[in-house]
This record gives structure tokens, sequence and C-alpha cells, in this order.
């Protein structure tokens, strides 16, 4: 067994011992930006026994399941199926032996696990301004990576796909990730506050609606990734999306494909 | 599937699974100006078969659906609903049936014990 692997992503750290060596190198390239250095801790680290099989076949076409376990909760698709065990912080499990495979694996254990720190994964981009983050959600083609394009030459990127999100009681806070969409390029490991989230609609004209809580709510849910259906989770999630709402302005952001929209946010810091 | 008679015997629960919540109305607005005054809040259910799936109440809605406690029998929440609202018994006994049955089939109800 080689020296583990800890990937850290908005303070939930993931560390992976495997016999498999070639493998863990090819995630330590993948996950760039996000590898732990020896010494520092997580909020939150789960230790993952982790096994790997050349012949699993791709399963990126089929859904991946949170089902019940004994003492825990088993994430299973295709070409994974892990054991995850909360309260020894212990995961077992297989993965074929793909870099997709595992990005997939890891989105879908960090649905779950980021529930623990108040998080949660939301599609959407997320840019920093100073200190704070604007968060662009929507569902796929609503032009998360276009926004996320469009501020990159001035704006740090957080994410142009999936942005973590958790609530704090000094503000609630966008997280890097290395989760990409079509910009192929890991977002950068820090955080912002947030300032406000915005709802990806295109347009001719740019113009921000302020949303109510329930509207925006209703908007939220549908872009939140989240595969379980334990009772125990949906409520939690939910939890975390109401507060979200309830805390902070929720908009529409109607947009054109240029960087235009970033007038409408001076309104809003 | 269930006659009226059966149902209108029978007593609900929501089902320990269904996610809701009430939020407040809010000041922000994308709609048009309200005939009344607004709600107080809102009330959504998370779907947990559909899992982050949901639905917008109104008001009579909400009151079956905060009602579903398993203390009163289907028949006995229309007349209360009849009490609560300006609805004559025929129409509240045909939506309450109606909404009843849209809730059942989505597993968001159970029989009470």
């Amino acid at each position: 067994m080689s020296v583990p692997l800890e990937i850290e992503i908005a303070g939930l750290s993931l560390v992976i011992s495997s016999d498999d060596c070639s493998f863990l190198s090819q995630i330590a390239d993948r996950y760039e930006g996000f590898i732990k250095p020896p010494g520092s801790r997580a909020e939150l680290s789960y230790f993952f026994s982790m096994t790997t099989d050349e012949n699993l076949a791709a399963g990126s076409e089929t859904v991946p399941e949170v089902a019940k376990g004994k003492t825990g909760y088993r994430i299973l698709r295709r070409d994974f199926e892990i054991d995850v065990f909360p309260a020894s912080s212990e995961i077992t499990g297989i993965v074929a032996r793909n870099i997709y495979s595992f990005d997939s694996l890891l989105r879908v254990f960090f649905s779950v696990a980021l529930l623990e720190l108040d998080g949660l994964l939301l599609h959407s981009s997320s840019v920093l301004d100073g200190s704070k983050a604007f968060v662009f959600f929507g569902v796929s083609g609503s032009g998360k990576t276009t926004t996320a394009q469009l501020s990159s030459p001035t704006h740090p990127v957080l994410s142009d796909e999936l942005t973590i999100i958790r609530l704090h009681e000094d503000g609630h806070r966008a997280y890097g990730t290395p989760f990409w969409g079509e910009m192929q390029k890991n977002g950068i490991n820090t955080s912002g506050k947030i300032t406000a989230l915005f709802q990806l609609v295109k347009n001719t004209e740019a113009k921000l609606v302020p949303l109510r809580p329930m509207p925006a709510l209703q908007r939220i849910l549908p872009c939140v990734l989240f595969f379980a259906r334990q009772e125990n989770f949906v409520q939690r999630a939910v939890d975390i999306c109401c507060r979200l709402v309830q805390d902070l302005p929720v908009y529409e952001m109607h947009f054109l494909p240029d960087p235009s929209f970033w007038r409408l946010l001076a309104d809003v810091k | 599937m269930l006659s009226d008679e059966t149902l209108l015997s029978m007593r609900f629960v929501r089902h320990p699974h269904a996610a809701w919540r009430a939020l407040p109305y809010g000041t922000a607005s994308t709609e048009a100006d309200l005939d009344g005054p607004p709600p107080e809040q809102e009330v959504i259910i998370v779907d947990p078969v559909e899992s982050i799936s949901h639905y917008l109440l109104d008001d009579v809605s909400v009151f079956i659906w905060t009602n579903m406690d398993g203390e009163l029998t289907v028949e006995e929440l229309v007349q209360k609903i009849c009490d609560e609202f300006d609805v004559d018994p025929q129409t509240a006994r045909a939506d309450t049936l109606e909404f009843i049955r849209e809730l059942l089939g989505r597993n968001l109800l159970v029989e009470a014990k």
C-alpha cells in the first residue's frame, strides 16, 4: 500500500489508500490544487480504502444510487460500489479504474457527506469579486460556463459547473471545486462570502428580477446535486436550501452572452 | 382505486419521509399584484420518491396537508374546510378527494393506524 492521497474540498477531505499507485497518481494530477498538504487538518475527514478494477464497465449513462447500508450508507453505480460508515469515518469499496468513474463517485459522495458540514453541491458557476462570491445557478445549457468564461479575465472562477455552498453563522460561503463543466479546468481552491444567488436566464436584455423565498426555493431545488432518498438526508438538504433562500437575496438574472451582466451585479454589491 | 365513500371514511397521516416546509411570503415579487393581501407563508412538499421535486399548494391544500395527522376522517376534514373557507360541501368534498388521491399517488400520505 502506497502513501495515502488526500483530497480536500470545502473542508471535507477524503484520504485514499490503495495498492494501485499509478491510479492514485492519475487522481493527484486530476485534482491538482485540491490535494491536501501533509500536516494540516480538515474539518471532516473520511478514510477510503479503495480497490480498483480494470474490467468494470463505464457507467456514466446510469444514475447512481445512495442506499441504506448496515451501519451507514452505500453508493452504487455500475462502475463503483462503496460502503460509507459515518460513525468511524471509513469507506471501503471498488471503483472502475477510470478517472471519470472516480470523479462521478467523488461527486456523489460529496453530495451526501457535505450535509454533515451544512453544505451541498449546487449546479452553478461561481466567481469571486474581492472576498465576495456571486453564484449563478441553472440547469444544463443555462449559461454557467458562459458566465464563468466571461468573468474569468478579471474574476477568479470557483467553478463553472458545481459550486459547494456551506452555511456559516457569519455568512454563507461558496467554495471552489475541481468539478468542472465545459471549461475543463479545476476551480480555484478558496471560498468567498456569498453576496447573492442568481438563476440564469438567457435573454436579449440584461436585468435582475428579485425572487421571494418560495419561488427561489423552487428554482434552487432542481439544481442541487442529490441522489439520496433517505429521510434524514432529504430533510437536511431541504433545510439548507430553506436557510439559503431566507438569508440571501436570490434573483433571476436575465443576461446576454457578454460581460454586461457585471453592470447588474454592481447594484447588488 | 378506492371509492369516494371508502376514502371519506379513512384517516391519513403524512408520509414520514415527506419533507415539507413553510417559508415566509417575503417582499420581492415576480408576479402581478395579488387580489388580496399576501399570505404570511407558503408551503412546499419535497417528494421523497422523486427526491428533490416539489409542489406549491394553495390555502385549502395547505389546510388539508397540515391536518393530515390521523385525527380526522376525510369526511370530517371536509366539514372543517367548509367551516374555515367560503366553499360549499359538494365542491369541498370533490376537491379534497382529488387532492388526497394525488397525494396518495405520489406516496406522500399513508393510512393512519
